[in-house]
């Protein structure tokens, strides 16, 4: 690491917000993606009756 | 064997190990193509039921057991030697590799001979020949070897580095060794006790149910002993080669110890139409299951924040103008940015397979094929295959030959595979079941329906064996032919919180251990009981091939 790459790092935002965005993002997708299976899919389809 | 690797070369171990899986990797993807082949419904002259089912057993086999349990046992070797600065018993560990190789190299005659097609669960009351089984078992020995360097490695530096917390690369590589003790500890009890007696014909029948049970015992923490050691390179040497820090040391040992106390006791939810097994115990293994998922998801925040603060020190801003600067040109890393693409993917499915009502939608439909190609076949497949870039000019001191087939493969490798995942996934939903040769099935009407997805997957499949090639061709060529270059020390990330500190309570492994026991005798000692104590009927061996 040079003095350069130490004042980058100082400088970097206090927060990952970019990956907070990307994690949020996709676990958005997740739930409502867990919720339309189960609630088009699996309850559209009903019980297996055979 | 030592012959693969040159004899001046320090890690002739490692390279040994390497080149055992990456040769297993060569078969393996002949079989598959074989497969994709037969899926297009060509007339090819192999297609035939008996070949089918032969080179889905041996693609499972190879690709699933024998490239996996090789190439960690070569990873592990090179983090113990780089990151500890010593192997200790290392001449214990050619004893392991040779006898992992011994019996790789029986249970494959026994498949390749037709004896065995018995498919990677190899479930009773299909039997294969004995010797299948016991060349499964050396090869699972061979890796217990593995495991004891692994131990004697670091306890020989613990003794040196008492309060000094374990370097990451071999806490999480210690993670991988003691969740494979615990779960071929199942696998040991279905192979020993049931499979090789009754294949001997000492015993005429078997409990199928039972073995089921002891073989999803060590079938699911066997996904982790794939997955732990990709993500030790997402997290200790990815953000190295990015030019970034680990964005927190403490919180991935915080994984790795999770993945210890969860991995094992959740094989029921592979088993939820099983019979013998009370809806209560699937019920829990579903809770357990569930609480696997968070170490992922903190591994996906923890790699990602790396990869953000590396995008940032290479002059990225705004909120995702860091992923431009990213190093998309290095194959390594484009290799992991896809597997990681592919396992939030994957790691959806899982979700819906480990729901235990919603898993009746998917239950032994393509689906499940599509699952674990995107999990097993890609996010540790690739990262592992990204990797050999990587570790090739540090182990051989040669430069990479033709760098753009290298930079190539991993995109045709994601490609591939969404042309071959997804088609199956899309396809499992519409009914279409898994392990069934003949994808028209014999003209029956439902699979008219699905007949242009499976042509889809089944060109998937041929640009995955196209990937394939590629990268052997540039391994092998890299191995053989590369220029001569002042070998690349073998480094590892900086994490961005101080990692000075005294050795963590999340070092403890002895700690640990005995609370993941703990969790698989709550959660096993029961069911099994129960099964043991039940009207037991048994059932004799069947060949079909």
């Amino acid at each position: 690491m040079t003095s350069s790459d130490d004042r980058k790092l100082r400088d970097l935002p206090e927060h990952p917000k970019g990956t907070l965005a990307i994690v949020a993002i996709y676990a958005g997708l997740f739930a409502a993606g867990w919720i339309a299976f189960y609630v088009w899919l699996f309850l559209g389809r009903g019980a297996p009756t055979h | 064997m030592s012959a693969i690797a040159r004899p001046d070369s320090p890690y002739r171990l490692e390279i040994s190990c390497f080149a055992v899986a990456i040769g297993a990797f060569g078969l393996g993807a002949v079989m598959a193509v074989m497969q994709a082949l037969a899926r297009a419904d060509l007339d090819v002259a192999f297609a035939s039921a008996k070949v089918y089912y032969l080179s889905v057993t041996a693609h499972g086999v190879l690709m699933a057991l024998v490239f996996t349990t090789f190439f960690i046992m070569g990873l592990g070797f090179l983090f113990a030697r780089t990151s500890l600065g010593r192997l200790a018993g290392e001449s214990w560990g050619w004893y392991g590799f040779i006898l992992g190789c011994v019996g790789t190299a029986i249970t494959t005659v026994a498949i390749l001979s037709g004896s065995s097609t018995v498919l990677y669960t190899f479930y009773p009351p299909l039997m294969a020949h004995p010797s299948f089984y016991i060349g499964a078992t050396l090869l699972v020995i061979g890796s217990w070897i593995w495991c004891g360097v692994m131990i004697a490695s670091w306890r020989a530096w613990k003794r040196e580095h008492g309060s000094e917390p374990t370097p990451l690369c071999m806490h999480g590589m210690l993670a991988t060794v003691i969740i494979w003790i615990l779960a071929t500890a199942g696998l040991a009890a279905e192979v020993l006790g049931l499979l090789i007696p009754w294949s001997l014909g000492w015993v005429e029948r078997i409990d199928p149910i039972l073995a089921r049970t002891l073989f999803w015992w060590f079938g699911h923490p066997l996904t982790y002993f794939w997955l732990l050691p990709a993500y030790v390179l997402w997290y200790t040497v990815i953000p190295e080669i990015t030019g970034g820090r680990l964005f927190s040391d403490k919180l991935t040992r915080v994984v790795f110890v999770i993945f210890i106390l969860f991995s094992t006791p959740v094989g029921f939810h592979h088993q939820f139409t099983d019979p013998g097994i009370s809806s209560g115990w699937k019920l829990v293994h579903t809770f357990t299951t569930y609480s696997i998922l968070f170490p992922s998801f903190v591994t996906a925040f923890t790699v990602i924040a790396s990869l953000e603060i590396a995008g940032r020190l290479r002059g990225g801003d705004g909120l995702f103008g860091w992923l431009g600067k990213l190093p998309w040109r290095d194959p390594f890393f484009v290799s992991v940015a896809l597997a990681m693409l592919s396992f939030a993917v994957g790691g959806f499915g899982g979700a819906i397979n480990a729901a235990y009502a919603m898993n009746t939608a998917v239950h032994n439909t393509a689906w499940i094929q599509g699952h674990f190609h995107l999990t097993v076949g890609t996010a540790v497949t690739l990262s592992f295959m990204g990797s050999c870039y990587w570790l090739l000019p540090r182990l051989t001191g040669r430069a990479l030959v033709a760098p753009k087939l290298a930079l190539a493969q991993p995109y045709l490798w994601f490609l591939g595979m969404i042309l071959f995942s997804g088609s199956s996934h899309i396809t499992g939903l519409m009914g279409q079941p898994r392990r069934v040769f003949s994808s028209s099935f014999f003209g029956d009407e439902a699979a008219q329906s699905w007949q242009f997805l499976t042509s889809l997957s089944a060109i998937g499949g041929v640009v995955l064996f196209v990937s394939s090639l590629l990268f052997l061709m540039v391994v092998g060529g890299t191995y053989g032919w590369g220029k001569r270059i002042d070998a690349p020390e073998v480094r590892f990330a900086v994490p961005l919180d101080d990692d000075s500190a005294p050795a963590p309570v999340w070092d403890r492994f002895g700690l640990w251990v005995g609370i993941a026991v703990l969790l698989i005798v709550l959660a096993y000692a029961y069911p099994i009981y129960e099964l043991l104590t039940m009207e037991r009927f048994g059932s004799p061996g069947f060949k079909p091939f």
